[in-house]
C-alpha cells in the first residue's frame, strides 16, 4: 500500500503540470509562513492603523497617507506601491498598513480555514459516504434525502444563513462556548456546505466496494461490518479522497474569500485574503493593489489546486472525469 | 408512467418540507439566542418585543412557530421586516426578482454559447496547442473568486481605460429596466453577465470536451463515420447528441442555483438591485425575516426545478424512466 502511494505521488510530481502546481503551492505557503519575518525585517505591525505613521522612499521619509492629486489636494491616499523589496511594498491600506504584510498574514488564516474546512468536509462525507454506501437500505434512503435537502440550498446562500446566525453571536452549547471570532466558526460552516459534494462521489464508491469480491469474502470469513468498514472499505476510498481534497480544498478557499467579502468570514483585525479585497473596495480606483494582490493570491493558490486535483485524478482514474 | 409522476411529485414534497424545516430551524431555533430579539433588531422597545412575540407565536412551541412562520410566507404572505420599517418582505422580493433573472438569463446565454465554441473547438483539436491553451483558461476561469474578478473589471472599465474607445460605452454601475430601455438594458447588464459567466464557461467547456471525446469512441459514431458523414456532421449532429444530457442537466441545475441566489456576489459588486444584493444589504442590518424568505424562496425554487430537469430527462431518454440505464 505504502509503495503505491509513493509511487502515484512521484508520478504526479513528474507531469509537468504536476510539478508546477506543487511547486506554486509549495512557495505560497512557505511565503506566507514566513509572514512574520517580513514584519520583523521591516519592522512594521501589520494589524494596528497607523495613519500618521512615515517611512522611508529613495532615502527619503515620506508620509503614509499622501495628498489627492486633485487640484485642491483635497483628502489623503495611502501611499502606493513601489514594487522593491523593503517596508510597504506594496503600499498601505487606508488604515496605513503594510499591503505586503497583510497579504502574507492574511493567507495565512485563508490556507488555514481552507485546509481545516476541507479535512473536516471529507470526513464528515466519509462518514455518511460508507453508511450510506455500505449499509443500504433506509440508511442509504435518509442519508441520500438528507444530502439532497442541503444541495438544494445555494451553497453561498446556505454558508451566508449559518454564519448570519453565528458570526457576531458566538456558539453556546451547553458548557462549550465558541467566540463571535473564532476560526472555528468558519471552519465548520464552510466544510458543512461542501459535505453534500464530496459526500455523493464516496457514497458512489462505497456501494461499489461493498459489493466487491474481496469483501463477500471478508464476509463470509465471518469479518464484523466494523472491521470490514475499517479494513477493506476505507482503504478502498482512499484515493477517491486524495482526488477530492485538492478541489475540496480549492472550493473551501473560494468560500471562505467570499464569506470574508462580505464580513461574514473572518473578524477584524485578523485578516484573510477576501477581507483584504474588500478593504480594497474602497480604494479600488487610487489603490487598485490593495484588492487586487490578495485576489491575484487567491486565483494562484486556487489554480495551483485545481491543477493538482486533476493531475491526481489523471494518475489514478486515467477514464474518468472531466 | 403516472405513478413514476406521482412518486417523484411526493418525493419532491418531501424534500421541500425538509428543507423550510431546516431553514426555520437555523434562523429561529439555533441555542442560545432568542429570535424575537433578532427580528426586532437592535435596541428595540419593549412593546415591540412583547408585540413581535405574539404575532410569531414565540411564547409558543417550536412546531406552531414553524406553521406560523410558513403560512407568513407562502399563504397569506405578509411577513413583515422590522428593522426596515415594516417593509412587506415577499412584495420586496418578487420587485427585485426581474433583475437576477435578466443578469442570469443573459449569463446563462453568455456560458450556453461560449463553452458549446470552446469545447467543440478544444475536443476536435485535442492535444494540439489551441486545446491544452483552452483548458488552462478555463482552469484560470474557474479559479477565479467572482467579486474579485468584479471588481478588476470594474476597475478597467470604469476608471482606468473608460475613456479609451474599448470602454467608452460602459454605463455606471447600476440596473435599467428592460420597459425604460431595451439597449440599455442589454448595456448595464453585458459586463456583469458576462463576469458572472466566466467560471461557468471555464467548467462546462471541460465537460463537454470529455464528454464529446467519451462519444467519439462509441460504435454509432463509427457507423456514421462509415456512411461517410463529414467530420461537420459527426462532431455536431451524432456527437453532441451523445453527450448532451449530461450536459443540459448540469446547465439545469446552475441556473436555478443562480436564480436562487449565486448570483449574490455579482449583483454586491455591480450593484444590481437583485435578489441577491436585496439579501446582502439584509446581512448589514440582520434583517433575519427578509434573508429566511430569500433562502426559502432559492431552497424552493431550486427543488422544483430539479424536478421539471428530471421529468424532462426521463422524457427525453426513456431507459431512465424504465431504470434499464442507471445513469
Amino acid at each position: 500500500m505504502e509503495g503505491s502511494y509513493r509511487r502515484i505521488i512521484r508520478a504526479v510530481l513528474t507531469r509537468r503540470d504536476g510539478a508546477f502546481a506543487a511547486l506554486l503551492l509549495v512557495s505560497i505557503i512557505l511565503a506566507c509562513l514566513s509572514a512574520p519575518l517580513y514584519a520583523a525585517l521591516n519592522g512594521i505591525d501589520p494589524f494596528s492603523s497607523d495613519i500618521a505613521g512615515t517611512t522611508v522612499r529613495n532615502g527619503r521619509s515620506v508620509d503614509l497617507m499622501q495628498p489627492n492629486d486633485n487640484p485642491l489636494h483635497l483628502g489623503l491616499s495611502p501611499i502606493g506601491p513601489d514594487w522593491r523589496p523593503g517596508p510597504y511594498a506594496l503600499g498601505a491600506d487606508s488604515q496605513g498598513r503594510d499591503v505586503a504584510a497583510r497579504v502574507l498574514y492574511g493567507g495565512r488564516n485563508s490556507l488555514l480555514i481552507a485546509a481545516a474546512s476541507a479535512t473536516v468536509c471529507l470526513c464528515l462525507a466519509a462518514c455518511i459516504g460508507i453508511c450510506a454506501g455500505y449499509f443500504g437500505g433506509w440508511i442509504d434512503l435518509i442519508l441520500s434525502r438528507i444530502l439532497d435537502m442541503l444541495w438544494a440550498i445555494p451553497v453561498y446562500l446556505f454558508a451566508i444563513s449559518l454564519s448570519v446566525v453565528t458570526v457576531g453571536h458566538g456558539i453556546r452549547l451547553g458548557p462549550v462556548t465558541i467566540g463571535a471570532d473564532n476560526l472555528l466558526i468558519p471552519i465548520g460552516i464552510i466544510a458543512l456546505v461542501y459535505v453534500p459534494y464530496a459526500a455523493r462521489p464516496l457514497r458512489a464508491r462505497a456501494l461499489s466496494l461493498s459489493q466487491a469480491g474481496f469483501v463477500m469474502a471478508a464476509r463470509g470469513m465471518g469479518a464484523s461490518d466494523w472491521r470490514i468498514l475499517w479494513r477493506e472499505i476505507l482503504p478502498g476510498l482512499t484515493p477517491t479522497m486524495a482526488v477530492l481534497a485538492p478541489l475540496v480544498m480549492a472550493l473551501c478557499m473560494l468560500a471562505e474569500s467570499a464569506l470574508s467579502f462580505l464580513s461574514l468570514g473572518v473578524q477584524a483585525p485578523a485578516a484573510s485574503w477576501g477581507t483584504i479585497i474588500q478593504d480594497g473596495e474602497g480604494l479600488l480606483y487610487t489603490r487598485p493593489v490593495v484588492a487586487i494582490a490578495p485576489g491575484v493570491a487567491i486565483v494562484l493558490t486556487v489554480l495551483a489546486l485545481n491543477v493538482l486535483g486533476n493531475a491526481l485524478r489523471d494518475q489514478l482514474d486515467p477514464k474518468g472525469g472531466a | 408512467m403516472i405513478r413514476s409522476l406521482a412518486s417523484r411529485t411526493g418525493q419532491m414534497l418531501l424534500v421541500i418540507f425538509g428543507i423550510s424545516v431546516l431553514v426555520f430551524c437555523i434562523f429561529f431555533a439555533t441555542p442560545g439566542a432568542d429570535p424575537t430579539a433578532r427580528i426586532a433588531g437592535r435596541g428595540a422597545s419593549p412593546q415591540v418585543v412583547a408585540r413581535i412575540r405574539a404575532e410569531y407565536g414565540f411564547d409558543r412551541p417550536l412546531p406552531v412557530q414553524y406553521a406560523k412562520m410558513m403560512e407568513k410566507l407562502f399563504i397569506s404572505r405578509d411577513l413583515t421586516s422590522f428593522v426596515n420599517h415594516g417593509q412587506r418582505v415577499v412584495p420586496e422580493v418578487l420587485q427585485a426578482a426581474p433583475v437576477t433573472l435578466s443578469l442570469v438569463l443573459w449569463a446563462a446565454f453568455f456560458w450556453g454559447s461560449g463553452s458549446l465554441v470552446f469545447g467543440i473547438a478544444s475536443a476536435v483539436l485535442r492535444d494540439s496547442w489551441v486545446d491544452r491553451l483552452l483548458m488552462v483558461l478555463g482552469l484560470i476561469g474557474l479559479s477565479m473568486p467572482v467579486f474579485w474578478l468584479g471588481e478588476v473589471v470594474n476597475l478597467v472599465t470604469q476608471s482606468r481605460w473608460h475613456d479609451t474607445f474599448l470602454f467608452r460605452w460602459v454605463p455606471p454601475l447600476g440596473y435599467v429596466p428592460f420597459s425604460q430601455s431595451p439597449f440599455g438594458w442589454a448595456k448595464a447588464l453585458f459586463l456583469p453577465s458576462l463576469t458572472l459567466a466566466v467560471s461557468f464557461i471555464g467548467l462546462y467547456a471541460r465537460v463537454l470536451r470529455s464528454e464529446l471525446l467519451t462519444a467519439m469512441g462509441e460504435d454509432s459514431i463509427r457507423t456514421a463515420r462509415a456512411k461517410g458523414a463529414g467530420p461537420v456532421r459527426v462532431w455536431l449532429w451524432h456527437g453532441l447528441r451523445l453527450s448532451w444530457l449530461s450536459y443540459v442537466s448540469l446547465f439545469g441545475l446552475d441556473f436555478a442555483q443562480l436564480l436562487g441566489g449565486g448570483a449574490l456576489l455579482t449583483e454586491v459588486v455591480f450593484a444590481m438591485p437583485g435578489v441577491g444584493r436585496l439579501t446582502y444589504q439584509a446581512l448589514a442590518t440582520l434583517d433575519l425575516p427578509l434573508i429566511m424568505a430569500t433562502v426559502m424562496y432559492a431552497a424552493v425554487f431550486v427543488v422544483i426545478a430539479n424536478a421539471l430537469v428530471d421529468g424532462l430527462y426521463a422524457l427525453l431518454d426513456p431507459r431512465i424512466m424504465e431504470g434499464r440505464h442507471g445513469r
